[in-house]
């Protein structure tokens, strides 16, 4: 009897399990790429208005944005679970749920042309001699070829979850010495009312987080399904903490007048190496920053595609969208003109409400569905 | 595996070195940049840049100045003017990433374009913020043309070196143009610059103050090859330099900022005591009393050979006196140098509520309330 008992040392793993370790690690590659998206939005959002409106208390108009952030990570998670780990989308009709997926594929494109123009502001600054528009280009095209391959950027995601903040942190580390906690005075800025504003006009950073639950993608539905909400939850503690923090350091860098000085928004993404001497530090700055905007701007292109193309109801026209939105971003971000400014500066809050409004629309339609069940 | 790549990608941030694709001999890095104002009100730049010729190294180039390094000028109605003619007329682009020092005379840093003319310089393309930002006795043009590697061969090192040999030294500032554009116009602090000039050696050799280093850049009874002097600094309003403090008076600011190694402190009749301080003096701002008071807080150590003990008491009591005496030159120039606004904009909730504060109104009548707590060691 004894013979034909053995014992291995391998590890044993029902089918079960290792379905259930194969969509955790989906659902943790996604929320991880969400988190980078927002992250780079409310990066970009805190150069291009905050520093200007806000000044100092700009981190606290960040931190006043997570408890809407988890809730909103939460509903549409709830949402997900009331498709079944479907398309939510669907959850208030066929036609409604096209019309919803137009609406937030344009919110998505949104978030993708806000990464390249700030993309192309660092380039400005980086090189100033050298025109935005071919680096711009490039991206444009590496980001269409990596999103030819479906999980690519997620994958590259998981990578860059723990670079972007170790570059831009070990950045702030070499200017920290240069500014002083008494620059953090006034401690309200221009007053509360500005900082709600700021919270207002930065809420369009978080749209992000409705994405990956709405997106109309059957795999990833059920993979989130199991991941859970806690992913959700921690992805924007992570993104809008990061966020806060990196708004915190420019404010102990300048004081209130110099952060709100009118300066390109190139220089003030560069702000922690334009105070450090460190060329270290500028190479850090420069590439944790980059990494980030690129990866908010290959987010920002995939959710805008794949809203797009379940709109329009044809999956074929996917690859070519995922071509054709890198590349419609680059005019309007290669101009850098006044106008366009005025009009994402415009435009960008609205992606919140956008979102919002959506998610309510099929909340509803979940409700009424429950409500005709025998 | 995870590891490796995240190193990998690390170590590729690390070769963005800031290189912007020109050859070095198609730029000419900027090393000193100077600015003037002439008897006629028009402005003169004035910048020192390397040949980068074969013959550098010791001959004097032609339009140009000696030891391999060259010096541009141009005169026009403003700043930006000036620039672009300088720019126009220069067979290279000026690159400024590499500047040392900005040196601006004192006719056009006491006028009302001061503010402006720094704002210009800051907006330089690609200007190297952490340059040494230096107000010139006389002409800014002569102590460009003055500054040479008298030590070494790259004037860039020597500069470098140089002022953090000073800086170290404690009788001059060491505010950088970044920081200087950071406080100029708030309230929240002003900026001490760094004093220098051009010492002709015309100056008697004796009869000078009791302490030299009480005394100012320019005509320090002194002997050298190197002309080039800087100590004491230029006191800042806000919107200009308003004048200036000794070199003995920029080492008890820095005594206060808790930063200097050793100040020699001689009282009447008494050896000089070294006086060092281990941590900031301790400022506070009572905007609650009329006029506001300003108070500082300093505890500080004098160290003495065995056998040599100094009057305790007097040596305090010259601390104290000095520090008064800073006090009132620097509240007669307006100059709020050891920054009382930051603590007083911390008492304010909002910017609208420290605007109304006229803080430098407050800072000029203010009282000052001065705890000198002396300890003294034996070497």
């Amino acid at each position: 009897m004894n013979g034909s008992v053995f014992q291995t040392g391998t590890a044993v793993h029902d089918l079960s399990s290792l379905y259930r370790q194969e969509k955790q690690a989906l659902a943790r590659n996604e929320w991880g790429l969400t988190a980078l998206s927002v992250g780079g939005q409310a990066v970009i959002g805190t150069a291009f208005y905050l520093y200007a409106h806000v000044s100092t208390p700009g981190y606290i108009s960040i931190l006043l944005l997570i408890p809407a952030g988890l809730l909103l990570a939460s509903f549409s998670l709830w949402l997900l679970k009331r498709a079944g780990g479907g398309p939510a989308l669907l959850l208030a009709g066929n036609a409604a749920g096209r019309g919803a997926a137009l609406v937030l594929g344009v919110t998505c494109f949104l978030d993708a042309q806000m990464a390249a123009w700030a993309l192309c502001a660092l380039v400005g600054e980086a090189l100033p001699q050298m025109s935005p528009l071919l680096p711009l280009l490039g991206a444009a095209l590496m980001t269409g070829a990596a999103l030819q391959e479906g999980g690519g950027l997620r994958r590259l995601a998981r990578l860059l979850r723990a670079l972007v903040p170790g570059a831009i942190g070990l950045c702030a580390l070499t200017a920290l010495p240069h500014g002083s906690p008494r620059y953090l005075a006034p401690w309200m800025g221009y007053g509360i009312p500005s900082i709600l504003q700021g919270v207002l006009w930065m809420g369009g950073c978080l749209s992000g987080l409705c994405y990956p639950a709405l997106m109309p993608d059957e795999k990833m539905g059920g993979a989130l399904l199991i991941g859970g909400g806690r992913m959700a939850r921690r992805a924007a503690w992570g993104a809008l903490l990061f966020a806060a923090a990196y708004a915190l350091i420019s404010a102990w860098l300048l004081p209130v007048y110099g952060l709100a000085r009118p300066e390109s928004l190139g220089w003030r993404m560069m702000l922690f190496s334009k105070v450090s001497a460190s060329s270290v530090a500028w190479a850090l700055c420069l590439g944790g920053l980059t990494f980030l905007l690129l990866a908010a701007f290959g987010a920002g292109v995939q959710r805008s595609g794949r809203m797009l193309s379940f709109a329009a109801g044809k999956q074929g026209c996917l690859q070519w969208l995922m071509w054709g939105l890198p590349l419609l971003a680059v005019p309007a971000a290669a101009l850098q003109t006044v106008p366009v400014e005025k009009a994402l500066r415009l435009l960008l809050p609205l992606r919140l409400p956008m979102a919002a409004g959506i998610m309510g629309i099929l909340a509803l339609g979940a409700i009424r569905k429950r409500g005709k069940k025998p | 595996m995870r590891r490796a790549g995240l190193l990998l990608l690390l170590l590729f941030c690390l070769l963005l070195c800031g290189c912007s694709g020109r050859e070095l001999e198609e730029q000419l890095l900027v090393i000193i940049l100077g600015i003037d104002k002439t008897e006629t009100g028009e402005t003169r730049v004035s910048v020192k840049v390397p040949s980068n010729s074969a013959s550098s190294g010791g001959e004097a180039q032609q339009g140009g100045d000696q030891m391999g390094y060259l010096l541009l000028e141009a005169t026009g109605p403003d700043f930006t003017r000036t620039m672009n003619l300088l720019q126009a007329t220069t067979p290279r682009t000026l690159n400024f990433s590499q500047v040392r020092e900005v040196v601006i005379g004192e006719t056009a840093a006491s006028g009302d374009d001061f503010a402006k003319i720094l704002q210009s310089v800051y907006a330089l393309p690609r200007m190297r913020a952490q340059a040494a930002l230096i107000i010139c006795r006389d002409q800014a043009y002569e102590l460009v043309k003055a500054q040479r590697p008298y030590v070494g061969m790259r004037l860039s090192r020597y500069v470098d070196t140089t002022l953090k040999n000073y800086a170290g030294k404690g009788f001059v500032p060491d505010t950088t143009l970044g920081e200087a554009f950071r406080d100029l116009g708030y309230g929240f602090q002003d900026a001490l610059l760094i004093y220098g000039a051009v010492n002709d050696f015309s100056a008697p050799q004796s009869g000078g103050p009791a302490n030299p280093l009480d005394g100012q850049a320019g005509n320090l009874p002194r002997k050298s090859a190197n002309p080039v002097e800087m100590l004491g600094a230029a006191a800042t309003d806000g919107t200009r330099v308003s004048g200036t403090i000794t070199g003995y008076e920029m080492g008890l600011v820095h005594l206060v900022r808790g930063d200097a190694k050793a100040l020699d402190v001689q009282p009447e009749g008494e050896p000089a005591t070294p006086v060092f301080a281990r941590t900031p003096a301790s400022l506070s701002v009572d905007l609650s009393c009329s006029p506001a008071v300003l108070r500082i807080d300093l505890v500080c150590e004098g160290r003495y050979f065995p056998g040599f003990y100094p009057d305790e008491e007097k040596l305090r009591e010259k601390i104290e006196g000095d520090l008064y005496g800073l006090m009132a030159r620097l509240q007669a120039l307006s100059c709020d140098g050891l920054g009382f606004g930051n603590l007083a904009a911390g008492q304010c909730l909002t910017v609208q509520q420290w605007e109304a504060l006229s803080f430098r109104d407050v800072y000029r009548r203010a009282r000052v309330e001065i705890t000198i707590r002396l300890q003294m060691r034996e070497y």
